[in-house]
């Protein structure tokens, strides 16, 4: 949808953007995000075109943009700025309708699509459309922003730090709404940050750009979970992870070589697998590590005949969880059942791996336990 | 005679004279905002023509009336081509400087919104630049017009209409009577002129800075 080329940007001798070349798919919201100065915001206004890079290229839906005519090219790509956007002597209708009417679009129809735009960014149209920026509250004023870019009903919506003036409150408001309204219209939005928090709150995918290059771009998670270098991993913050569980997911904490038996062990050997393994249950599979079923040491003590094998004794219902449920889900069904242990299983049913109590009490007093070692250390 | 009776029975001269000095300064700061404001804006948008013409119009305001008057003469002849040339070259200033000022006072980040969302350069400054500047601009013009209502009177000398000629043939005559037959009304034209431009200019004011 969007794709840098060989993007490099330099003010005299200074290089503020070197050489990024990335491609944003349609539909996604990525954040470009970096400390200030890094050159997020000139990478935005590249393309718009309110900068012109010293080199390279960026294609829209795989057409030049420095081949098209910058004006057609802008009112085809919502802006939003901090709340200076908006024109202070126009009312709210005025600066929604602004683009629409300078096209020449219908009357009837700007008039009906101001108020769908209201509506959509959650102010009721009738109070709000004939009031002036300066009537309206910070989070108000960014509202009617976000509503003006999507007046011309824009495949490419650019966002420059919007919520960023706004109060801590309203911020998480808006970027909560933000995100909803996103998966709803999936449009393609561009939107630049330094607040790790939004990124994560809004993002599909996150560009993380350091001295005037991308030094990972990645969803979220992947950026969370996998940082490219140590510069990453501490501008997300080693423990940001923990601030958003869903992100934690099963395959993540499990135990991946779990102990297991086939079907036709006997119970006698499976005694002696736990005991040599210290564990306290066993799972049983079949072919390719398809999960049969499972058993407790404490079941097997009270089978009287241990040569047969442990097929028949088993358990054949057993709680169990895939490798993409979170560890908010894990603990739920842990707890529920007063489970020791729960298997992660594929969609075919393959073992995966194993998730005890134990490795959740790791996994979970991990931030603490770091906390201390960067306090002593 | 007293100043009374002097008044009743040369109303008519004295009204005649008013309407004159009121269309010569009407004119002249018609001319001067027509040739002011689009040369602000041109200042504005070309920063090395800044000095030049500042300068030009700053020297311009140094130059005693009286003296560019006489200048005009073998150019312009008498009457009231030179008046106005005269009134014009000196309202021009506060109109430029206040165009200048209120384009230049506009947030930066709004006229970068107004570029970011497709508008071209003409209609940033139609739709945007100019109405926001408009208070400022009028505030310019307001001046001129007070100031204009005096130098008009000084335009009698080289043989203009207005109410400077009651002025100027009092002090010839030595008749205090028509010299105030012709102040006083100046003076009242220019507070008249100096209402209607404030009406003017709160007029102009977008609807958001009046609230505040």
């Amino acid at each position: 949808m969007i794709r840098f080329e060989g993007i490099t940007k330099r003010y005299d001798q200074q290089t503020v953007i070197s050489d990024i070349s990335f491609e944003i798919e349609k539909g996604e919201l990525v954040v470009i995000i970096g400390s200030s100065g890094c050159g997020k915001t000139t990478l935005l206004k590249i393309v718009n075109r309110l900068i012109r890079p010293t080199s390279g290229r960026v294609y829209i839906n795989g057409a030049d943009t420095a081949a098209q005519d910058e004006i057609e090219l802008r009112r085809n790509i919502g802006y939003v700025i901090q709340q200076t956007g908006l024109f202070p002597h126009m009312t709210v209708r005025e600066n929604i309708e602004i683009i629409p009417r300078l096209k020449r679009v219908n009357r009837a129809d700007v008039e009906a699509r101001s108020v769908e735009l209201m509506r959509m960014v959650g102010l009721d149209p009738a109070q709000f459309l004939d009031r002036y920026p300066s009537q309206l509250s910070g989070g108000q004023q960014q509202r009617v922003g976000v509503a003006r870019a999507f007046a011309c009903d824009p495949e490419v919506i650019l966002m420059d730090e919007p919520f960023s003036a706004l109060d801590p409150l309203t911020r998480v408001q808006l970027q909560d709404e933000l995100a909803d309204l996103q998966a709803r219209v999936r449009k393609t939005i561009v939107f630049v940050t330094h607040d790790m928090d939004e990124a994560v709150k809004i993002a599909d995918r996150i560009c993380l750009i350091h001295e005037g290059g991308v030094v990972q771009y990645d969803t979220v998670e992947a950026v969370m979970k996998y940082p490219a270098n140590e510069f990453v991993a501490d501008f997300i913050g080693r423990n940001r992870i923990w601030s958003s569980p869903a992100f934690i997911r099963a395959r993540d904490i499990m135990i991946q070589t779990p102990v297991c038996a086939s079907a036709d062990t006997t119970v006698m050997r499976c005694i002696e697998r736990m005991r040599t393994r210290k564990v306290d249950s066993l799972l049983i599979t079949g072919e390719n590590m398809r999960m049969l079923g499972i058993i407790s040491a404490r079941e097997m003590q009270t089978c009287e005949d241990r040569g047969v094998p442990v097929s028949r004794v088993m358990r054949r219902q057993f709680e169990k969880v895939s490798p993409d449920e979170n560890i908010v889900e894990v603990l739920q069904i842990v707890n529920r059942g007063g489970l020791s242990a729960v298997p992660v299983l594929d969609e075919a049913g393959t073992v995966v791996g194993l998730i005890t109590r134990s490795s959740l009490l790791t996994t979970l007093s991990r931030p603490y336990l770091d906390e201390t070692e960067a306090a002593t250390s | 005679m007293n100043l009374f009776t002097f008044l009743v029975q040369s109303a008519g001269e004295i009204a005649t004279r008013l309407f004159q000095h009121l269309q010569l300064t009407l004119l002249s700061i018609f001319i001067a905002t027509a040739l002011g404001v689009p040369l602000g804006v041109l200042i504005s948008y070309r920063r090395r023509m800044k000095k030049p013409v500042m300068g030009v119009a700053n020297v311009v305001q140094a130059i005693p009336s009286i003296a560019l008057l006489g200048f005009l003469i073998p150019i312009l002849g008498i009457g009231e081509k030179p008046a106005v040339f005269m009134v014009v070259v000196y309202s021009l200033l506060p109109i430029i400087k206040n165009t200048v000022t209120g384009l230049s006072g506009i947030n930066a980040e709004t006229l970068e919104a107004a570029k970011g969302i497709g508008m071209t350069r003409i209609q940033v400054l139609t739709k945007v630049k100019l109405p926001l500047a408009l208070p400022v601009i009028m505030a310019g013009v307001r001046i001129s017009a007070v100031t204009s209502v005096g130098l008009v009177t000084l335009a009698a000398f080289i043989g203009a209409n207005g109410l400077g000629y009651l002025i100027y043939s009092g002090i010839r005559t030595l008749n205090d009577y028509q010299i105030l037959a012709g102040a006083v009304p100046a003076c009242l034209l220019a507070l008249l002129m100096d209402f209607l431009f404030s009406l003017v200019e709160k007029m102009v004011t977008p609807a958001c800075f009046k609230q505040n």
